[in-house]
């Protein structure tokens, strides 16, 4: 098992300033595909940060004992196709997306709706939680995520007992994102039973390695469910709506019958075009077994009634 | 530059070029690996470039014989051998890196998957007619074989079939996906009795209106 050595993490200052470097760029050039060229790309001279805050590396690991996946590679290697299809072109495509200015509305079937602004999420009291991130596609991460319940924000609202599903959507902005341009069902739509909305482990993340989610991860806020697949934990959410009816997701409607619902991970439910049955491990570049429901399986099992039926796990 | 140079650059060129087309990408690829250029997930980086420049490579193979009646410069066909066997190659280091860098030869692991990895069967299948051809054009093997190494040859074809449709199965971004089975149909078309006629058709009206022209 070789890991990725603390030296060949771009520390934060690096990361910032090109972060920096590349929102100029992108208003000089206004080719956000020139850009693609350059994202994702690694290493580089350590040069001090402005305010001396070290890369946030540290020997930390989940309740399994997994080391948490470099910060380098949560930070590098996203899905978030309303940038690019491109896991390692997304962060220098995003670093320009504008999160300061945030509003989530919370409506549908709830007797208070409201609008939270990014000082109503910060209210929250938010906690450090490591968990597990498996994607649909074969890999995963483990990632020290900042945020809080999303049952903390659905009881403000009050949900009337009509409502069944919770309809979540990502946020549409075609001038800062460019890959809205490829023809997929925008905007991104999820969804989750009422009951998985309010279990504990499902989370409103804010921040990831103690720092500000940064855009590619998901700015400023994003859900995180990780005993399903990663497609299901959307990111820039701006929007939450309750609802009776099972919603379309993104998913279901862009593929192609290949991808239903609930997406809870199980590894002997293979995907119509690949295995599920390992995982490749990213930072550590090593493929292992996946687990079942991705290791939470007891805090999450008694959600499902009939386990053995493979409805839950398309 | 002598007359003989000429001569055997006119003769041996085409040929030459083929066998050093594919030292660049493969030194490139090496080369950036080395320089750390993938460090979040090398394994699927070297995988997916392998893949791709094997398809690639074994579609420019396929594009010779159509370019070469096209343009009416026979010669071009000297690059099909070397760009097939550079296809071979790549496909080689493709399979090798699923084998035995993703899983670490494990065959327990390998095992979990590959009956549902469809697109790995495919895979397989493609690389392993692609062997089967890089085999049989060693010279003492093709001579051995008479008659059958033409039939043998054909199965080229189905080789690119197979790794084009590999591509579809796996790939995500679908305007590359159906990059290289657009690519292939429209090679493959080029073949049709109808269109080589029209082509030839097309190439006696001009090479007419040329001779008028400089009369």
């Amino acid at each position: 098992m070789k890991a990725i050595r603390s030296s060949e993490i771009t520390p934060e200052g690096v990361y910032m300033s090109r972060r920096r470097f590349m929102t100029g760029a992108a208003k000089l050039l206004a080719g956000a595909t020139l850009l693609s060229a350059c994202g994702g790309r690694l290493g580089g001279v350590p040069i001090p940060t402005d305010d001396g805050t070290a890369p946030p590396v540290d020997g930390r690991t989940d309740e399994l004992g997994n080391a948490l996946t470099p910060y380098a590679a949560v930070t590098g290697y996203n899905n978030f196709y309303e940038f690019s299809l491109q896991k390692e072109a997304v962060a220098g495509l995003a670093a320009g997306f504008p999160t300061t200015d945030w509003a989530v509305t919370v409506g549908g079937l709830v007797e208070r709706p409201k609008t939270f602004d990014l000082d109503d999420l910060r209210a929250f009291e938010a906690e450090e939680r490591i968990l597990r991130m498996r994607c649909v596609e074969g890999w995963s991460m483990v990632i020290p995520w900042t945020g809080f319940p999303l049952a903390r924000l659905l009881r403000e609202v009050e949900p009337q007992s009509s409502a069944r599903y919770v309809r979540f959507e990502t946020a549409l902005d075609e001038r800062t994102m460019p890959g809205l341009r490829q023809p997929f069902p925008w905007p991104y739509v999820e969804g989750l039973r009422l009951d998985e909305a309010l279990h504990d482990l499902t989370t409103l993340a804010t921040g990831v390695y103690g720092q500000d989610l940064p855009p590619q991860n998901g700015a400023p806020v994003r859900l995180v469910v990780p005993w399903k697949y990663g497609v299901k934990s959307l990111k820039s959410i701006v929007k939450i709506d309750l609802v009776a009816e099972m919603p379309t997701t993104f998913w279901m409607a862009a593929g192609a019958g290949e991808y239903g619902f609930w997406s809870n991970v199980n590894p002997e439910v293979p995907h119509p075009r690949w295995s599920q049955a390992t995982e490749r491990l990213i930072g550590e570049n090593v493929r292992r077994e996946t687990l079942f429901l991705n290791g939470y399986a007891d805090e999450v099992a008694g959600l499902y009634d009939n386990l053995d039926s493979w409805d839950w796990y398309f | 530059m002598t007359h003989q140079t000429a001569g055997w650059i006119r003769r041996r060129g085409v040929r030459l070029v083929g066998i050093l087309s594919g030292v660049l990408p493969a030194v490139g690829l090496i080369a950036t690996y080395a320089a750390g250029g993938f460090v979040i997930d090398p394994v699927k980086e070297i995988t997916i470039r392998t893949g791709r420049l094997a398809i690639t490579f074994l579609l420019l193979s396929l594009a010779c014989t159509p370019a070469a009646v096209i343009t009416r410069v026979g010669r071009l066909v000297q690059a099909r051998a070397p760009l097939g066997l550079w296809a071979l190659a790549f496909a080689g280091a493709h399979a090798l890196a699923f084998v035995g860098w993703d899983y670490r030869f494990d065959l327990a692991l390998l095992g979990l998957d590959i009956a549902y990895q469809r697109y790995v069967l495919v895979g397989a299948g493609a690389f392993l007619l692609l062997a089967l051809l890089g085999v049989t054009s060693i010279p003492s093997v093709r001579s051995g074989m008479g008659r059958w190494w033409r039939r043998v040859q054909r199965t080229v074809y189905l080789a690119a079939g197979l790794a084009v449709w590999h591509v579809l199965w796996v790939k995500k971004n679908p305007l590359e996906a159906w990059l290289y089975p657009v690519i292939l149909i429209a090679l493959l078309g080029l073949r049709l009795p109808p269109v080589r006629r029209a082509i030839a058709r097309l190439r006696r009206a001009r090479s007419v209106e040329e001779s008028k022209e400089t009369v």
